[in-house]
């Protein structure tokens, strides 16, 4: 262990029965408990974002109709300010924090042999920034004019005209989880850097640490050229800049931008609208694998661990994942190529495109190698790894469909990318989130889980996500936009499209699929705060897993190792033949693991 | 029992540093100077300030001049008895609006834009209505100057705009600011209100449903000529008049009008039609307990 | 009796999968997955989907074929032990060049139909049997400003109307711009959608087929606002010659464009802007 490592070890040691209430559990310091901060936030989160979800499903299936429990019936202005804040939670307030946040901040240092991150007090900053960030969000439900009914993407004009502090409360909500997400992401690369334990190479860090440390790289150069943008679209709405206003806009009657400009809001005009976009995907393009190459990492381990075998090709592996992170920043403009840029600029960004898809190829064959020849136990966190290898597929391919720039003409904007979007961060990122909760929930609590409830939960939010994300395609196809509140045409209301008319019982199935992928999260919840308190007592290492962090007390005390660690080898020798064990973990110097009482079978 | 780390005080001051820009919500920033870009033409741009029409807000003006009560006149600062005409030595001033000037006709709009209002209803256009003896209807006549003393509490009831065969009923709307606004769709079709004026915010909302009916009641400040309009259906628009005090009235088909429960005085009297290509000069008025003052104005073009 | 069914599933389960996912395109004709498609553009970027479909659907059923196939196999056995190894070189290279043969193939097929649908050079500018609309959107309506018989803009028989109304067998040239925020016109038999931005012109064009006539929707693609979902327009194709008809019909009606009242569509773009790219 380093010097840093060490100090914060004793520090911790010596101070952790002492701990007020306060310091414990809300300023804390130590990674673990902070990692458990982001786990709970994201949850109660993910609960509101799906609640948001299934009320935007209703209202496609039957439009303008009461939605029970809530006892209302949506207006437009509220049906677009949920899906927006369904999305804007999703992304900014569950799958990043929950990725990167969560599990960044437990794996991280307990795989590398750290005690702590090796700024805890910033690392505590970040989840402090997210909660700001949250807050903003939450609070923006209250303030006049509701929530930004402007979309996630908060294209302006639109974000600049929508009356009220909805759009600014989610600039500036945004604005804040970016400034945890670079905080962490500053101390995830620090840590992995400086912080390793003596022996762990690079090359013998399991692929969730390389993930992200990746995922850091370009949450790094990403975040701030977000953050510009959304600071231009702030000042756009209070304090009358033109950033993206161009000259001759008009709003009920009146040009309000440029010289002919009157009116209580006119500017000056000169703006562009389409920067906004440019600036917005560069962030956003690479955000998607913010979201998805942590879940890679987390799938690599779960799959190598359950299937008793080395993960095949563990060096292309950590290449695929450079090479997506080196092309996820020339690969933005693949969501614009109807926006009226320049068309050749759409000829290149659609090669890189179709080039992004190759790591991910790899990836995949790299997975089914795993699998091959091995010995698969089917565990709960491996069922949810296989399905997230199966959901991916279908996400990584439909993307090819969005890639081609001609067939794109016809699907974007519509279902089909709303399927694509959902199979790569639902079916894919949250199976894979869900998982992983599952995998360590034995170390992070101490206990383990009920395994009928977890097989519960995994077949049978592997029946309903599908139900309601696979019918997305073949609406999309036929060309039902995204965004639109009705989808077929509505007497009662005179819109919606007659074209839709044949696939509104697509809607309605999609619609039923969605209320029962809600309920079905609730053996998920039993399960999680059931188990913690009354769960079988669980061993050190339930799973006979190779790497560091099952290495510790169950659960990791601040300081996480009782001893110094030292690693021998990488973290996946199972199954050598050399060994008379189907595992050796890495900090045990000749291969053969300590025989535990509770872990013998 | 270990000390909270001092460190701890900066994610604290974070959220409420987090949480300032609430505070400041719906409260207009005080600063000197133009404090946008129209503010800074108009104070610089004369032509500009006609364009945005700051002579109706004039019309709003402060200065009474030589026109009031006379002294030991009824104090009157219910708006609920002044509508219901019960004010004890009141006086009243009733005329009627005419229209000079080119043939006045109304046009039938193209309504196929919505299928249903196309298939339900027929829409004549309602910028210019003139009956067949020359009454000019939808004209706002209002106290412009007199009225000073007193101090007047908006109706406690609230005033309807209808959204009924795909047209707003009334045309005009007049209501007292801060008097409650019930916006009903009586169609089978979406309509969206989108108010927008200069001292009011921007109110803009989508009604889905047949029998939907929303109270707005953020009207709060007043201002001559703002606007009601529906962004789904373009020719959908009412001008929308916030008085400062009950003494207002839209005149009728036939050009008439009537103003219940003024103090004797003298007042002055202007009028507001929509079409800015007409315009009809105030006029005043001698108000004596007990009687009706007569008077008549005319829009020409 | 789990015997029989674990045999039955090696045996028979892969082949039966594959035969199941092979029946889904049986019925992908045009017209299953695509709303039928009403022009040739449209039918190039239906093969393009089809083709990707193929190539998708292939690896696909490869894929999800072998995970289900590997985790019936491998699933753990007592006493079993897994093999040991950690990679293999040659099928590493072999599954990265190979997709990215298969996404070249997929890139290259796809360069000359995107140039011919949205490069400038391709616009049917020239052609004399185009006909050119210009179309204007704002919250929540679309306008389409047409030449008239004189297929001259800024001349007197210049009419707008609220529907699209376009000959077959004829291109269309479309001047496209926004008044408030960026709507997007989407005609889906046309397999045609652009995104209107404002303080651009924006220039698309496309062909309906001969004997394609007949009333199509216009879907706004792009969230513009709360009434977004009002936003329907409607399009009506002609034959040619009814069409030329249906023209001086309409040019007789509504012509010419009132500039000096406050129509608000028009008003912003005035006879001077016509020509803007």
């Amino acid at each position: 262990m380093t010097a840093a490592a060490a100090a914060e070890h004793g520090h911790g040691d010596h101070g952790h029965h002492e701990e007020s209430f306060a310091s414990k559990y809300l300023f804390s310091i130590d990674h673990k408990m902070i990692a458990k901060q982001f786990l709970f936030t994201g949850i109660f989160l993910f609960l509101l974002g799906g609640a948001l979800a299934v009320g935007v499903r209703w209202q496609l299936a039957w439009p303008f109709t009461e939605v029970p429990i809530f006892g209302k019936t949506f207006s437009p202005e509220n049906y677009y300010a949920a899906m927006t804040m369904h999305a804007s939670v999703m992304i900014f307030l569950v799958i990043i924090p929950l990725l990167v946040g969560f599990f960044g901040n437990w794996c991280v240092p307990l795989m590398i042999g750290a005690g702590d991150m090796v700024f805890p007090r910033l690392n505590m900053w970040s989840y402090w920034m997210f909660l700001s960030g949250a807050v903003f969000f939450l609070v923006s439900f209250f303030v006049e004019g509701g929530p930004s009914g402007a979309g996630w993407t908060g294209y302006p004009p639109l974000s600049e005209i929508q009356p009220g502090q909805g759009v600014n409360m989610w600039a500036l909500g945004v604005l804040f989880t970016g400034f945890s997400g670079v905080m962490g992401a500053v101390n995830y690369i620090t840590t992995i850097l400086k912080l390793r334990a003596p022996g762990m190479t690079f090359f013998r860090m399991p692929l969730v640490v390389w993930s992200i440390l990746i995922t850091s790289v370009l949450t790094l150069l990403a975040t701030p050229v977000l953050a510009s943008n959304l600071i231009m679209l702030f000042l756009d709405r209070v304090a009358g800049t033109s950033f993206f206003v161009p000259d001759g806009l008009v709003a009920a009657g009146q040009v309000w931008s440029g010289p002919d400009a009157v009116g209580e809001s006119a500017r000056a005009g000169g703006g562009q609208v389409l920067m906004f976009q440019h600036l917005f995907w560069f962030y956003s393009h690479p955000a998607v694998y913010i979201m998805v190459l942590p879940a890679m990492g987390i799938v690599s381990d779960i799959l190598a661990t359950f299937a008793r075998k080395p993960i095949f090709g563990y060096k292309p592996m950590i290449y695929s994942m450079s090479a997506i992170t080196g092309l996820g920043f020339i690969v933005w403009g693949h969501h614009m190529f109807q926006s009226g840029m320049n068309p050749y600029l759409g000829l290149s960004f659609m090669v890189s495109t179709m080039f992004i898809a190759l790591p991910s190829a790899v990836k995949v064959f790299n997975w089914l190698g795993t699998l091959w020849r091995g010995q698969i136990h089917f565990e709960v966190p491996m069922l949810f790894a296989l399905s997230f290898v199966g959901m991916f597929i279908i996400g990584g391919l439909s993307g090819i469909f969005m890639a081609a720039t001609p067939v794109d003409i016809h699907i974007h904007d519509t279902y089909f990318i709303v399927a694509h979007i959902h199979y790569v961060v639902f079916a894919s990122t949250v199976m894979a989130i869900f998982g992983a909760v599952y995998y360590w929930y034995p170390k992070m609590f101490g206990r383990m889980y009920n395994h009928t409830l977890g097989k519960l939960h995994f077949w049978l939010t592997l029946l309903f996500l599908n139900g309601t994300f696979m019918l997305m395609h073949y609406v999309g196809t036929q060309g039902h936009p995204r965004r639109i509140a009705v989808g077929a045409w509505d007497e009662t209301v005179q819109a919606g499209y007659k074209y839709l008319e044949d696939f509104h019982w697509a809607n309605e199935v999609m619609t039923y699929s969605a209320i029962c992928l809600g309920f079905v999260q609730i053996p998920f919840f039993i399960n999680l705060f059931w188990s913690m308190w009354k769960g079988e007592k669980a061993a050190d290492n339930p799973w006979k897993a190779n790497s560091l962090e099952w290495a510790t007390p169950t659960p990791p005390p601040h300081g996480n190792f009782a001893g110094p660690v030292e690693v021998y080898r990488g973290p996946y020798e199972f199954s050598h033949p050399d060994m008379k064990e189907d595992y050796a973990p890495q900090q045990i110097e000749d291969g053969t693991p300590v025989v535990q009482a509770q872990a013998a079978h | 029992m270990r000390r909270v780390h001092p460190g701890t005080v900066g994610p604290v001051l974070l959220v409420l540093v987090a949480l300032l820009p609430l505070t400041a919500c719906d409260k207009a920033p005080k600063r000197r100077g133009p404090q946008n870009y129209h503010e800074y033409r108009a104070a610089n741009d004369p032509r500009y300030r006609g364009a945005i029409g700051d002579d109706a807000s004039a019309a709003l003006s402060s200065d009474d001049g030589e026109f009031g009560p006379a002294s030991g006149a009824v104090e009157v600062t219910s708006a609920d008895a002044i509508r219901a005409g019960q004010v004890a030595g009141a006086g009243s001033v009733s005329g009627r609006v005419s229209y000079a000037g080119k043939e006045a006709k109304q046009k039938k709009l193209d309504l196929s834009k919505d299928v249903w209002c196309a298939g339900n209803h027929e829409v004549f256009s309602e910028d210019l209505v003139v009956s067949s003896d020359g009454g000019l209807k939808n004209v706002l006549v209002y106290v412009s100057r007199g009225l000073n003393r007193f101090d007047f509490s908006p109706p406690s009831t609230a005033t309807e705009l209808n959204q009924d065969g795909c047209r707003y009923v009334p045309h005009v709307v007049a209501m007292m600011a801060g008097q409650d606004l019930k916006i009903i769709n009586n169609d089978g079709t979406s309509h969206n209100y989108h108010f927008t004026g200069r001292a009011n915010d921007e109110i803009n909302k989508t009604q889905a449903k047949q029998g939907q009916v929303d109270l707005v009641s953020d009207l709060t400040s007043a201002e001559l000529s703002a606007v009601f309009r529906c962004d789904i259906h373009p020719w959908m628009v009412a001008p929308t008049h916030l008085l400062a005090h009950p003494y207002f009235v839209v005149t009728d088909e036939a050009g008439n009008f009537e103003l219940k429960g003024l103090p004797p005085g003298s007042y002055e009297i202007s009028f507001v039609h929509e079409r800015s290509d007409m315009t009809c000069a105030p006029t005043t008025v001698t108000v004596e307990a007990g009687k009706a003052a007569q008077l008549t104005a005319q829009f020409t073009r | 009796m789990t015997s029989t069914i674990k045999t039955l599933i090696h045996r028979l389960g892969l082949p039966a999968l594959l035969l199941a996912l092979m029946a889904v395109p049986a019925f992908a004709e045009r017209g299953f997955l695509l709303p039928e498609s009403i022009s040739e553009q449209g039918d190039k970027i239906d093969d393009l989907f089809w083709a990707i479909f193929w190539i998708t659907g292939l690896v696909l059923v490869v894929t999800e074929g072998l995970l289900i196939y590997f985790i019936v196999k491998y699933r753990a056995k007592e006493g079993g032990k897994a093999y040991y190894t950690t990679g293999n070189h040659k099928a590493e290279i072999i599954w990265t060049i190979a997709p990215s043969i298969v996404l070249l193939a997929i890139a290259m097929l796809q360069f000359g139909l995107w140039r011919e649908i949205k490069a400038p050079e391709h616009f049917p500018t020239d052609d004399p049997e185009a006909v050119e609309v210009h179309v204007l959107a704002k919250q929540f309506n679309w306008a389409f400003r047409y030449a008239g018989p004189d297929r001259s803009f800024g001349t007197d028989d210049d009419y707008t109307f609220n529907k699209l109304v376009v000959p077959a067998g004829r291109p269309v040239i479309l001047q496209m711009r926004s008044i408030d925020v960026i709507h997007s016109l989407y005609l889906p038999e046309l397999r045609f959608k652009q995104d209107l931005v404002p303080g651009l012109t924006i220039t698309g064009w496309f062909h309906a087929r001969d004997g394609s006539a007949g009333d199509y929707e216009i879907a706004c693609a792009e969230l513009c606002g709360a009434s977004h979902y009002t936003m329907r327009g409607e399009m009506e194709i002609l034959e040619s010659a009814d069409w030329e008809v249906r023209d001086r019909e309409l040019s007789a009606q509504n012509a010419p464009v009132d500039y000096a009242s406050p129509t608000e569509f028009f008003k912003f773009w005035p006879p001077s802007e016509f020509t803007a790219n």
